[in-house]
């Protein structure tokens, strides 16, 4: 599967994730939130990994990332957000995520 | 390169539809469903999007429901044919009783920043397919 990870920093737990995505064969891809949406748009992935401050929905700006991307994104690509943990209508997990979350999440 | 749109539409049925007729051409798009979202996308990524297809009766704004009745897609248009950005309209003016708007379209396309020449209009009813076809062929 192509997927794309939303993260600007360069974290610990960012770069397991990715490095745990790459090991299972999917091709991976990481973007920033400014560029998130083009990115979506351009590769057309399966599956959106928000992380670090994109989940931070309290931030006007990182709101409105996930709005674009929840309006730009079709039925059969699917969107995860980390590390937020009081619902909403994406399917969420904890950072840092274990192998077997990330698998699960997949 | 594949050849990115921002399509602007309010109504989540017809947002699938664009998004299937997006899909059928090879190009990628993003999606505003109101006229603050779409000049921001619109701005932030005026070299990377291709064109603009729009309907024209959509909120103002996410938080503002009074006037969806509105056309406020004439402003999206208006910003595209001052910045030279192609631009396409998507709408059923019919069921809004709004053929007044079939005039400041016509004259928009004539206006001298804009070098596409054409606004593709499909007005009688919303037809994402051949509007993004007459789009992808300015």
């Amino acid at each position: 599967m192509k997927i794309v990870v939303i993260s600007r920093d360069n974290s610990i737990d960012v770069l397991g994730m990715f490095d745990c995505l790459g090991e299972l064969g999917h091709e991976v891809m990481k973007t920033t939130r400014d560029q998130a949406v083009l990115t979506c748009a351009v590769e057309m992935p399966d599956i959106v990994f928000c992380c670090g401050e994109v989940y931070k929905s309290s931030k006007q700006d990182d709101s409105l990332v996930l709005n674009d991307l929840q309006n730009s994104l079709s039925p059969k690509q699917k969107l995860i957000r980390f590390g937020f943990t009081t619902g909403g209508q994406y399917q969420l997990l904890r950072l840092p995520a274990t192998r077997e979350e990330i698998i699960a999440s997949l | 390169m594949k050849k990115v749109l921002l399509v602007v539409e309010d109504k989540q049925e017809e947002i699938l539809l664009a998004k299937t007729a997006v899909e059928s051409f090879g190009c990628g798009a993003m999606y505003a469903t109101n006229l603050v979202d779409a000049k921001r996308l619109l701005i932030q990524f005026e070299k990377n999007i291709f064109g603009v297809v729009t309907d024209l009766h959509y909120q103002s704004m996410k938080e503002n429901d009074s006037d969806a009745q509105k056309p406020n897609g004439l402003a999206l248009v208006a910003l595209c044919v001052a910045k030279n950005i192609r631009v396409a309209v998507c709408s059923d003016i019919n069921h809004h009783f709004s053929n007044y708007l079939v005039e400041p379209i016509r004259v928009l396309q004539t206006h001298q920043s804009y070098s596409f020449g054409k606004i593709p209009f499909s007005e009688d009813s919303k037809n994402w397919k051949e509007t993004i076809q007459k789009i992808l062929n300015l």
